[in-house]
């Protein structure tokens, strides 16, 4: 029997906040945990979602569940407050209740193109985790075109190199017009 | 000539690619950043980790900042 490799501090973390989500709502983890996830040898304290605007009610349902399973926001107690900095384009951190990392950066989704990544959403063998990653043509076209520092461009041909053979690069060209389009 | 730090990047990838052992590997290190960071944290003031993490929510975070 082959023995399953141990997940580390950053999965554990990432699929205890997955699965309590995905009981409201669709969400997509991007950049960064995406290629440390698929093997990139670099650390981070943070990982990142994306879910769908949610309304003030059914996000007061979501922060409480988060709350009772041991999360805590790190800006405020308050889900009003909270949802006051979503809905503003602002991303809020969860944690841990009293340990400070890693944190899960929370954000709505604020334009097509991130309803695009939502849609276009996957899972990822390599990683051996259960969760919905943004897509990894979606993760090399921002940070080849949208991102650019010199970490963004590693992270970005790592991803070239593990995942070579499932890239569609016509689609990494229609997510760079995308971007083009609209946000840059 | 290619940039060292690519050249590097490159080489890990390949390793993932082509050995199925790399997720101990990677394991052990990512694991190893957390516990480094734990035991900073310990020797850091109440004051400090609040300005560090940028905490809003002191009462999430009451036996950290004890």
């Amino acid at each position: 029997m082959r023995l399953l490799p141990e997940k580390n501090i950053l999965d554990k973390f990432c699929i205890k906040f997955c699965r309590l989500i995905e009981r409201y709502t669709e969400y997509i983890i991007v950049s960064g945990f995406v290629v440390i996830s698929s093997g990139r040898a670099r650390s981070t304290e943070d990982i990142d979602m994306i879910i769908p605007n949610q309304t003030k009610e059914k996000f007061e349902i979501i922060h409480k569940s988060l709350e009772n399973d041991g999360f805590v926001c790190l800006q405020s107690n308050n889900y009003e407050e909270i949802y006051d900095y979503l809905i503003n384009d602002t991303s809020v951190r969860y944690t841990l209740k009293n340990k400070p990392l890693p944190e899960m950066e929370l954000k709505f989704a604020k334009d097509k193109l991130d309803d695009y990544q939502i849609k276009t959403k996957t899972k990822l063998e390599l990683t051996g985790l259960d969760i919905w990653f943004s897509s990894i043509e979606m993760n090399i076209a921002f940070k080849e075109n949208y991102l650019k520092s010199k970490k963004d461009l590693e992270d970005a041909r790592h991803l070239r190199i593990v995942y070579e053979e499932l890239i569609n690069e016509e689609e990494i060209i229609n997510i760079k017009r995308m971007i083009m389009e609209s946000r840059l | 000539m290619k940039d060292q730090r690519i050249a590097s990047v490159e080489t890990w990838a390949k390793y993932v690619r082509s050995n199925k052992n790399w997720k101990n590997e990677h394991t052990k290190f990512i694991n190893a950043q957390f516990k480094k960071h734990d035991r900073i944290l310990s020797k850091l003031s109440k004051e400090k980790i609040i300005k560090l993490y940028g905490i809003k929510n002191v009462s999430g975070y009451t036996k950290l900042l004890k």
